[in-house]
């Protein structure tokens, strides 16, 4: 399964559109790092469990994408976009949407 | 080049499972984990008040008026003074303590320590104990206590987990302490657990023993009390509301005879007219 | 106590109502999808193919506002104390999605589009002015949408075979 941000994959032709695949998850960090997190607000500087909790969405939501392109028997997904936004304090949603298609060699 | 739309599974954008299930094991675990933690922080607290020194729990007492000169004027107060004395003669105390033994004059039947080794002794009880074994017992039982620092960690353990949530609302923005100082109630009135009762029995009752030479009273003690707890139907405050069966507590009063070599009956002293309220 | 009780009575109408809401809801959103196959189909890909004559190209947006029903919130609470996915609001982010694209594709589909390319979607979570309480998730789809020059010969078979 090919994941790419382009339009098109070079040295290959698009044989098949099949549509919109989306892949979401929402992840919240436990309690602790949340604690964490607020004392960090005095000090400054990165948040990793939030680094963490965003990395491990975004891993999700791409295996749930390609879990999506697979069943619709896809070779490619296309034209990958991201977007994060937080639905509630200490969660976030990550998500991620392109289009499946079929592909042969040109 | 083909331009469709195909249909993917349902389910693959949510994580499965009924929902109702997930909330409630949750919710288990939650209370699990939060009961766990309020005891463990509880019992470092406990730890830590035993660390500090007697002297200083006084210095406490005194500070929040538990201990002052004139609770000790009236002669009820001085005649159990003298009692607890000879009492505390009977068995090694730790390093500089001392006991304060205060005469409440009111209806509830109530008896309990406090810290600074201050005692309470209300009417209401001693009008229902016929001999000074009995009174005797009440005020070693109490002595006991404080011998073994009882107070001070209920006290420390209350004041670490009331730290704890401070800590925790601030952080979570949801007040907590409130609730659990509706929970608790204050600090002077300290309730112990059974295990702690069942300790403060033994050496109460070891020290009645070798003050009067047999455990005579002090049967009736436990049997009068629970006797009152029935016929009232209330669960009388601190001094029953934790202690163990009555059964119980005379099983400890036969061992510790049996160990102390000592018989379970004698000649029971009767109360000094000084102690009497004049009140029946 | 009255707080504690009215706490239990707004969870339970909360699951009972908001369960059967949203059951109905994808039910709904299953039959929708499964009438508009096959027509307004959408891409995220820009690259349009070969269009005969002169088609028209139209921007096409949708979106809805799903609220979070008061058992969502507390088991987002549960869920967000020990960690891992809040499948709660999953559920409610999956509707939201699937009801703002259909309601795009209806819109183009009503306009006589056969196509939309450039599909993009946008989340955003409502609240009364204080972030920390989310009343509702906001889910915006947009796209260019393609209507066929039928005077061209044009017609919607050389553009898109079903499978």
């Amino acid at each position: 399964m090919i994941l790419s941000t382009l339009e098109t994959l070079p040295g290959l032709m698009i044989t098949h559109h099949l549509g919109v695949v989306s892949g979401s998850t929402v992840r919240a960090k436990h309690f602790g790092r949340d604690f964490m997190a607020g004392l960090k607000n005095i000090v400054g500087g990165e948040l990793k469990g939030y680094t963490e909790l965003l990395n491990e969405s975004r891993q999700q939501a791409v295996e749930r994408l390609r879990q999506q392109a697979e069943s619709m028997g896809a070779d490619a997904v296309l034209n990958i976009r991201f977007a994060t936004s937080s639905i509630a304090a200490g969660a976030a949603e990550v998500f991620a949407y392109g289009t499946a298609v079929k592909v042969s060699r040109a | 080049m083909r331009y469709e739309n195909r249909l993917p599974p349902e389910g693959i954008n949510v994580t499965q499972g009924n929902p109702l299930l997930t909330a409630l094991s949750l919710l288990a675990g939650l209370c699990i984990t939060v009961v766990l933690v309020v005891l463990g922080i509880y019992l470092l607290g406990s730890a830590l008040a035993t660390q500090i020194p007697f002297s200083m729990e006084v210095t406490l007492a005194k500070r929040i008026g538990l201990l002052g000169e004139e609770h000790t004027s009236d002669t009820r107060s001085q005649a159990l003074q003298t009692l607890a004395n000879r009492l505390a003669a009977q068995v090694e105390l730790p390093e500089g303590m001392a006991f304060s033994v205060r005469y409440v004059d009111d209806d509830e039947v109530n008896a309990y320590a406090t810290l600074g080794g201050v005692i309470m002794l209300h009417r209401g009880l001693l009008d229902q104990l016929h001999s000074e074994n009995a009174i005797a017992l009440v005020l070693a039982h109490e002595m006991a206590h404080i011998i073994h620092r009882d107070p001070a960690r209920v006290a420390g353990g209350r004041l670490l987990v009331s730290a704890a949530l401070g800590l925790a609302s601030a952080a979570i923005g949801v007040d907590l302490l409130s609730n659990f100082a509706n929970m608790t109630g204050n600090l002077t009135v300290l309730s112990f657990s059974r295990d702690a009762e069942r300790q403060a029995d033994v050496t109460g009752v070891e020290m009645v023993g070798r003050a009067y030479g047999h455990m005579g009273g002090v049967a009736e003690v436990f049997e009068r009390l629970a006797a009152y707890e029935a016929k009232t139907g209330l669960s009388l405050p601190e001094f029953l509301a934790s202690h163990p069966e009555t059964a119980g507590r005379n099983e400890t009063l036969r061992e510790q005879a049996q160990k102390m070599g000592i018989p379970l009956d004698g000649a029971l002293t009767p109360v000094a007219p000084r102690l009497r309220s004049g009140q029946k | 106590m009255w707080e504690f009780y009215s706490f239990l009575f707004l969870l339970v109408v909360g699951y009972g109502v908001g369960t059967y809401l949203e059951r109905s809801h994808f039910a709904s959103i299953r039959r929708r999808e499964q009438e508009l196959i096959n027509k307004a189909i959408v891409f995220t890909v820009r690259d349009l193919p070969e269009l005969p004559g002169n088609p028209q190209l139209r921007l096409v947006a949708a979106g809805t506002v799903v609220s979070i029903d008061y058992f969502k919130r507390i088991v987002a609470m549960l869920h967000h104390f020990f960690g891992g996915n809040i499948s709660s609001y999953e559920s409610l982010l999956e509707r939201a999605r699937r009801e703002a694209i259909l309601r795009m594709r209806e819109k183009a589909h009503a306009i006589g589009a056969t196509m939309i390319f450039g599909v993009r979607l946008e989340t955003s979570a409502i609240n009364d002015g204080n972030p920390k309480t989310t009343t509702g998730v906001e889910l915006i789809a947009y796209g260019t949408a393609i209507i066929p020059d039928h005077t061209a010969g044009a017609t919607p078979q050389l553009w898109h075979t079903p499978a």
